[in-house]
């Protein structure tokens, strides 16, 4: 309580000035007078007087210094102070303070924009159902191999081990991302990044088609292209039955996939190298 | 005997209670009647006195206003206010007690441990 209300003080004085800067020096002045009519009393000549008064009123200059101190607060006015001349040397070179200013605000901008997709590829949880149970299995290269390779992709035969033997997963599925020419009866074709995925795939993910119906693991098997296409894709509501190709595959659209699955293909490239487009097909594997 | 140094908080102590003693008092007027009553052991410059007055004065323990001293001259006046009055209550009393407690100990032997 106590020290707050001299905290209170001393920030007043710091921000409003002290009501009476120059108490101290009157004080110390009349301080002076006093000791000095005490010495001559007692017998002194008053320049010896005058030299004893001084000696044990101790150093003026230290004196109110201290008083200073203690009648404000430092790191206020330091501040205040700091601010002043930063604002004043601006203000002298504008072309420095310019540069100064888009250097912040370009630093503060690319980082904001390197967050933003920081934040959504790695920090956000994905946007499916338990995804706190899901795991990503990767090969990782023995420092011995004199490869580093942290997230190097499992082989076919690799997936069949984990899927067959271990026993620890509810569902275990596969993927690849591949970059793939997409074209139409109509239109244009376009480059289109993929995921070529196992059956079962959508099921590990949580997630079910939101129109048609995804793969079956007979059907990945027999080796024919079926396509599921994310929702917001271009024309993609129009075209569940019907064909498209993919590197001049033909393959048959039976299914649309949430949006949100878009999002999640991206994240499961830990490379980030390839950004889902628009349109996602996923493919038998 | 050498002078000795003077602590701030116990300086701060010396302070109110002259003030309860003598009633409002200018600086000069403190510092005199802390000089006297400790005569020549204490060393302490004067000036040093008026930081502290200001501490106590921001803390609410004392007031001051400017008056005329005796010699007709614009002097600052010190006086105690309630706040001050039970601080000084209270800071003497764990003075003492922490003197007693230091007395107990210096004067303990080991045979009284025994």
């Amino acid at each position: 309580m106590r020290a707050l209300r001299r905290f209170m003080n001393r920030v007043r004085a710091s921000v409003l000035g002290p009501r009476d800067a120059d108490r101290v020096r009157e004080e110390l002045a009349e301080h002076m007078a006093l000791l000095t009519e005490q010495y001559v009393c007692s017998g002194l000549p008053l320049p010896e007087a005058r030299r004893q008064a001084r000696l044990k009123v101790g150093p003026f200059e230290a004196t109110t210094e201290a008083y200073r101190d203690e009648q404000r607060l430092r790191s206020i006015e330091d501040v205040s102070q700091d601010m002043r001349y930063a604002v004043r040397t601006l203000r002298k070179r504008p072309t420095f303070a310019l540069a100064a200013i888009l250097t912040l605000a370009l630093g503060i901008g690319s980082n904001a924009a390197i967050f933003t997709i920081v934040n959504a590829i790695l920090l956000r949880p994905l946007p499916l159902p338990h995804s706190e149970q899901l795991q990503a299995v990767y090969t990782r290269f023995l420092p011995s191999s004199g490869l580093d390779f942290p997230y190097f992709e499992l082989s076919g035969p690799e997936l069949a081990d984990i899927r067959s033997r271990v026993n620890a997963y509810s569902g275990v599925a596969g993927y690849g991302t591949f970059d793939r020419t997409l074209s139409r009866d109509k239109g244009e074709a376009e480059r289109v990044s993929t995921l070529q995925v196992t059956s079962g795939f959508f099921d590990v993910l949580g997630l079910g088609p939101v129109r048609g119906r995804t793969f079956t693991e007979e059907e990945a098997r027999s080796g024919a292209c079926l396509a599921v296409l994310c929702e917001d894709a271009s024309g993609a509501a129009e075209s569940i039955g019907s064909t498209i190709k993919l590197d001049d595959v033909p393959c048959e659209v039976i299914g649309l996939m949430p949006k949100a699955l878009a999002s999640v293909s991206t994240g499961l490239n830990p490379l980030g190298g390839v950004l889902a487009d628009r349109i996602t097909p996923w493919t038998a594997l | 005997m050498a002078k000795r140094d003077v602590h701030q908080g116990t300086l701060a102590l010396m302070v109110l209670k002259t003030l309860e003693v003598l009633g409002p008092l200018h600086g000069y007027g403190i510092a005199r009647r802390i000089e006297q009553i400790s005569g020549a052991l204490l060393a302490v410059n004067q000036g040093t006195l008026y930081p502290v007055l200001l501490k106590l004065e921001q803390e609410g323990a004392i007031t001051s206003e400017w008056g005329t001293s005796d010699n007709n001259r614009r002097a600052r006046f010190y006086r105690l206010t309630a706040g001050g009055r039970r601080r000084l209550r209270a800071e003497t009393q764990e003075w003492a007690e922490t003197t007693a407690l230091m007395d107990l100990f210096i004067a303990a032997k080991a045979e009284d441990l025994g």
